[in-house]
């Protein structure tokens, strides 16, 4: 799927929640371990500035097609991150500036260096890491999507599920952006396909897993993908259509290695 | 149960808050400026050759947003918030100067970097910076986040004064989108200038870090870096000395709050006194991700 800035920009709207019917998680309250995992993508979504940021110290921010789609993305994660805040909220779960910025700082010395540890990398690697970066965003959007599509067919609430529904959407038209620019990279260069292959399958984790501890990611993920080999493996089969990555497995390979049954 | 707040205390806030309204504004963000290209008058080279500079730097919004995310301003979530939309305001500010240009048959292009300084500078910014201020100012905490709002403050509100100045210049849909430009603009200086101020009023180190922030740097520039375009630019968008005052009334009120002139503090989410600025990660009793 080709990726079109200009339309993707002129087209981009925040996620609209104002019109579903929220009263309805008075009757129909969600219960703790799905508010758990809508906390979790809460954070991961409001936390879509810190990758920004890691893009950004890269090669991969040089062109113009990406600096676009960056800012309009940023918003529209943003914008995300707000609507689940706005569910949560319903169900006295306070997600605010002050709760952002903690857990920010929280994450410490490790967040505070990634943007040292990428633009090191980058630096060293040369123009191969703009192909792991945008190959790594097409699984981080590929598995956000099927997160979202997941929770929303597991619990089938009259306003929570059209939302999720609304937010994979979005979603989808940023893999359309990472697997055309990841296409583009690793096309051009004979040696990307390999360096992707090889930290794709050794480090590559489900998105969140640089901002959660192991056990909230495995928690959250087994809830969601347990029993979903099949789902798993069409994502997979996505990211391997991609130049040079056919039979990569990230997927497969990440989940069951941090122990979901799959 | 889940918990109400898990990271923060439900007690007392660390964000710093002003009189702008961040939910308002974000809530409210401006799109796409739509430009009638057939509208767009002819204009000489000249006029044309100083908005493409214009250009170039509202373009640049990334660039700024990268220094300002890949610090300590990062962790500022109520910063963040609006960097997520002003970004996005000021890239379809350039998208539509850009969609002027084209209707000129001009090309705005990033340049490269001619002087030999002016590489230098790029290539800190580019490659070193990223490298070795990260985590400085994780050691130095919020008062970092001082310096990026003052200069912000100053390039914005310079930005703001050069659009004023190429308006006579400017007839039918280029005077139009111009004039929107500034309009845009103003909650931006807001913003920017608001914060700053409420940071140098708070504290002695957040005074200093933003008067150290200035050091060097020039606000009609990317990230600091200057265009190679840039003597010519600014010599003729500031050409007599009625423009080159106004340039300054327009940064004045901010530079002023490094004397103690306009500050106004800032508070606490519930209204209370701003809350002390956020300490560094050397001096946090837990650390985490060692």
């Amino acid at each position: 799927m080709a990726f079109d800035l200009e339309n993707f920009a002129a087209t981009s709207e925040r996620v609209q929640w104002e019109d579903l019917d929220f009263d309805a998680f008075d009757a129909q309250p969600l219960d703790d371990p799905t508010l758990r995992v809508l906390r979790y993508m809460c954070d991961v979504e409001y936390h879509t500035s810190c990758y920004l940021r890691d893009l950004l110290v890269t090669r991969s921010h040089r062109k113009d097609e990406a600096r676009g789609f960056m800012t309009t993305w940023n918003r529209e994660e943003f914008w995300h991150g707000e609507a689940l805040a706005a569910v949560l909220k319903r169900h006295d779960i306070v997600v605010d500036y002050d709760e952002l910025k903690a857990k920010r700082i929280k994450l410490g010395w490790r967040e505070a260096l990634g943007p040292t540890k990428q633009s090191a990398l980058s630096n060293l690697v040369g123009d191969d890491f703009v192909a792991v970066h945008m190959t790594w965003g097409a699984a981080n959007e590929l598995s956000a999507v099927a997160a979202y599509r997941r929770l929303a067919l597991m619990m089938d609430h009259p306003a929570l599920s059209p939302l999720l529904k609304r937010i994979a959407q979005q979603e989808t038209r940023h893999v359309a952006f990472y697997s055309t620019q990841a296409r583009q990279a690793l096309d051009r260069s004979p040696s990307a396909p390999r360096l992707v292959r090889t930290l794709m399958e050794k480090a590559w984790r489900p998105v969140g897993s640089g901002v959660m501890d192991k056990e909230e990611v495995r928690d959250v993920m087994g809830y969601l993908f347990t029993g979903q080999a099949a789902a798993l493996d069409k994502l997979d089969q996505s990211l391997a259509r991609l130049p040079g990555l056919d039979g990569l497995a990230v997927f497969r390979t990440a989940f069951t290695g941090m122990g979901v049954k799959i | 149960m889940v918990p109400k707040r898990v990271f923060s205390d439900a007690s007392r806030g660390d964000v710093l808050f002003t009189d702008f309204d961040v939910d308002a504004y974000v809530r409210g963000a401006r799109g796409r400026i739509v430009v009638d290209a057939a509208a767009v008058g002819p204009l000489d080279d000249i006029t044309a050759a100083d908005l493409a500079f214009l250009w170039r730097l509202d373009s640049a919004g990334l660039s700024e947003t990268r220094s300002m995310l890949s610090c300590w301003t990062g962790n500022e979530a109520r910063v963040t918030a609006f960097i997520a939309t002003w970004a996005y305001e000021r890239m379809w500010l350039a998208w539509a100067l850009k969609d002027v240009l084209d209707a000129l048959g001009v090309r705005p292009e990033p340049r490269h970097r001619g002087r030999l300084a002016a590489r230098l500078r790029e290539a800190w910014v580019d490659r070193l910076m990223p490298l070795t201020v990260p985590p400085i100012a994780a050691a130095v905490g919020e008062p970092f986040t001082a310096g990026h709002m003052i200069r912000m403050a100053l390039q914005e509100a310079s930005l703001r004064a050069a659009y004023v100045e190429v308006l006579p210049r400017l007839d039918g849909e280029a005077h139009r989108v111009a004039l929107e430009i500034v309009s845009r603009r103003d909650a931006f200086v807001d913003f920017y200038h608001r914060e700053a101020s409420a940071r140098i009023a708070r504290s002695r180190r957040e005074r200093i870090s933003a008067r150290l922030a200035l050091i060097g740097w020039e606000p009609l520039r990317v990230a600091g870096v200057p265009d190679p375009d840039e003597p010519r630019a600014m010599g003729n968008i500031f050409l007599t000395d009625d423009a080159r005052a106004r340039l300054d009334d327009a940064q004045r009120p901010t530079l002023d709050l490094l004397d103690g002139v306009g500050l106004v503090p800032g508070t606490d989410r519930n209204g209370g006194p701003a809350p002390a600025p956020t300490r560094g990660l050397f001096a946090r009793r837990k650390r985490h991700g060692l």
